[in-house]
């Protein structure tokens, strides 16, 4: 890893207004993605995850009720600061973003082929013809048949699986540094979903390029992702390099996250083991560790003070009774 | 059943109801066209005579189904009044009631879409509101009102436009279209608020979806995002609205060319009902009826050049 991080966010922020009281959805979250690196986001629906990520492209913003803060840094500029024209062009020429639900993301009314080519205009100045046969090219590359008919179409008439080949076309047409995957595989059929990580992967390792990979589910960003962070309740509770984190939690709930996944070592008709209790209404957060109500470590002290992140080198924690830590004897290996 | 089959079948539904039910209230109509065409005067005999003549002493069915059966070879008859075929005065008064709707469309359209463009920018922000109030203001305002104070407006105090009267287009494209603009945007001014509100919420509810999202990572700017990608897919209601409005426009325009002396359609039906000319009334409500359904099957095809999913279930499968 040489020189400044791709990306850089610092204590970012998104608070809404509810008819329930101020809500903070992502409550001071920090990170840097390297270039070419992956970064898995991890969550429960509800954890702030997406927001975190859509807060930091502009998506969720004052337009959209919310109030945003903290530091983001893209190539060591401030994408808050920019003038909304130039933060236009950023997002157009180095950020793709390939959204969950590729039903719902692709205009219905507009040719494949055009969709994939209308950044490429605006962005990358290509003619209208150019931008075409390009398109072509890209709908080959992410391995759509019969990509110059394809190209003519519109989304309704391909499957679920090519949508989102089509997406993926839209993310990388502009040959993005930064690719957001925001739970790429959670509306298509099991069957696909490996073949769309497995595209994304190829294209983000052939072109170079960073990836946020979000999902609620670890197995996928077991395989992938190089760091992963978990979050909780709208923050960070856990941040470290894949391997560790899987040998090692150090947090308890990335530890239940861990053993809630079925393991093809067991028996069959194990229970899955589920982390009891539900998340937490985040409208009525309490002064102390948002997990402390679902934790089987919790202790009082974790019901009042909230746990600040702990850094060992590059993995942090938020958390009192860290597992396999000795932290004033009330951590310790865990079981 | 196939589609245009479907069409076609429920233009002649619309129409047989339509115009037996126009044949049956006219006919409760007190008065009567004889007593019209000879005068307070004349004989109960000579009343007599004139309705057998007419044929209006035969049983009311019996005349309706006479009516329909040449109607439907093409024959809407003639004006018990004057003898003029009524086809003919349709088709003589048409022109005039079509640059009215059209103009009126036009002028509808052109305020609608641009103000409900510029609301959705900032929902809830000052013009929003103020095209609101200014559209629920228009819309409580009924047309024959709208026309006085149009004409007080533009013709008595300020002399910019003639208050009543038509002038034909060959006798002047200029003068034609001027003496057009008050009734058109009598019509139009209040036309657009429905369409305005109407396209409002609907592009509301498409800047919420994830293709917005996906336009606005593209780096387009928001009236790009607005124009290319939230426009079309919102205008489904708009184009059913517009198509359904062609009814109260025709109603609408009876009363506005009542207003300013246009010699139209509705011109023509409101002097046939005041005449009991019952022929004339049958004739014209017969084809403006024709003329609605028509309009909306036009609209229902619409729906397919705006939407390829529309086209992909009508004409695929």
């Amino acid at each position: 890893m040489s020189g400044a991080p791709l990306l850089s966010v610092r204590e970012a922020r998104v608070g809404f207004f509810t008819a329930r009281g101020p809500l903070r959805a992502v409550d001071g979250v920090s990170f840097d993605l390297e270039k070419g690196q992956t970064l898995g986001i991890v969550g429960e629906s509800g954890s702030g995850k997406s927001v975190l990520v859509r807060s930091l492209i502009g998506l969720v913003g004052e337009s959209s009720g919310a109030e945003v803060g903290g530091q983001v840094l893209f190539e060591g500029r401030d994408l808050r600061a920019l003038p909304a024209r130039e933060f236009r062009g950023v997002l157009g020429r180095d950020i793709g973003v390939v959204f969950q639900d590729p039903m719902t993301s692709l205009n219905p009314v507009m040719k494949i082929g055009h969709q994939i080519g209308e950044g490429l205009r605006l962005n990358r100045g290509l003619d209208a013809r150019a931008a075409a046969a390009r398109a072509v090219e890209l709908l080959t590359e992410v391995g759509i048949p019969e990509a110059e008919r394809r190209a003519g179409q519109y989304p309704h008439e391909l499957s679920g699986g090519m949508r989102q080949r089509v997406a993926i076309a839209i993310a990388i047409a502009c040959a993005p540094k930064l690719l957001i995957a925001d739970e790429p595989t959670t509306a298509l059929d099991v069957t696909v979903q490996r073949q769309i990580l497995d595209l994304l992967q190829r294209e983000q390792r052939e072109r170079g390029m960073a990836m946020i990979l979000i999902t609620h589910d670890l197995g996928v960003a077991a395989g992938r992702a190089d760091d992963i962070m978990v979050m909780y309740a709208g923050r960070a509770v856990e941040t470290a390099k894949t391997r560790e984190l899987f040998r090692s939690p150090r947090m308890p709930y990335t530890e239940a996250l861990l053993r809630s996944l079925p393991r093809l070592t067991d028996p069959t008709h194990t229970r899955l083991s589920a982390i009891p209790g539900r998340p937490p209404d985040l409208a009525r957060r309490s002064g102390g560790c948002a997990f402390a109500p679902r934790c089987r470590y919790r202790t009082d002290r974790c019901d009042e003070e909230q746990p600040m992140q702990t850094w060992e080198g590059a993995r942090g924690y938020a958390c009192f009774h860290p597992r396999g830590v000795d932290v004033g004897g009330s951590g310790g290996a865990a079981e | 059943m196939p589609w245009i089959v479907r069409q076609l079948v429920r233009l002649v539904v619309v129409l047989f109801c339509v115009t037996l039910l126009t044949y049956m209230i006219v006919n409760i109509l007190p008065g009567d066209v004889a007593i019209v065409i000879l005068g307070n005067l004349a004989t109960p005999q000579d009343i007599a005579g004139l309705r057998a003549d007419l044929g209006l002493d035969r049983p009311m069915l019996v005349r309706y189904f006479d009516w329909l059966g040449s109607a439907l070879s093409g024959d809407l008859g003639r004006s018990y009044r004057n003898g003029e075929p009524v086809a003919q005065a349709i088709i003589d008064r048409l022109p005039v009631s079509l640059q009215l709707m059209v103009m009126a469309q036009v002028i509808a359209l052109g305020i609608a879409i641009p103000v409900a463009l510029l609301s959705v920018r900032k929902p809830g922000g000052i013009f929003d509101r103020i095209s609101a109030s200014a559209a629920f203001g228009f819309l409580a305002m009924p047309n024959f009102m709208l026309g006085i104070v149009l004409i007080y407006l533009f013709s008595v105090s300020f002399d910019l436009l003639p208050a009543t009267g038509f002038t034909p287009m060959s006798e002047g494209l200029w003068d034609n279209f001027e003496s057009m603009i008050l009734p058109s945007l009598t019509l139009g001014l209040i036309e657009w608020t429905v369409l305005m509100r109407v396209l409002r919420s609907d592009l509301l509810t498409t800047l919420k979806e994830d293709f917005i999202l996906l336009a606005r990572v593209k780096g387009l700017s928001p009236w790009r995002v607005l124009l290319r990608h939230a426009l079309r897919p919102s205008s489904f209601t708009l184009i059913t609205i517009l198509g359904l409005n062609i009814g109260g426009l025709i109603g609408g325009a009876v009363i506005v060319e009542q207003i300013f002396a246009l010699p139209g359609v509705g011109r023509l039906l409101l002097g046939g009902i005041f005449n009991r000319d019952l022929i004339l009334v049958q004739g014209t409500v017969a084809f403006i009826a024709v003329g609605f359904v028509v309009i909306n099957f036009l609209v229902d095809m619409l729906y397919a050049v705006l939407d390829p999913r529309v086209r992909h279930v009508r004409f695929r499968s």
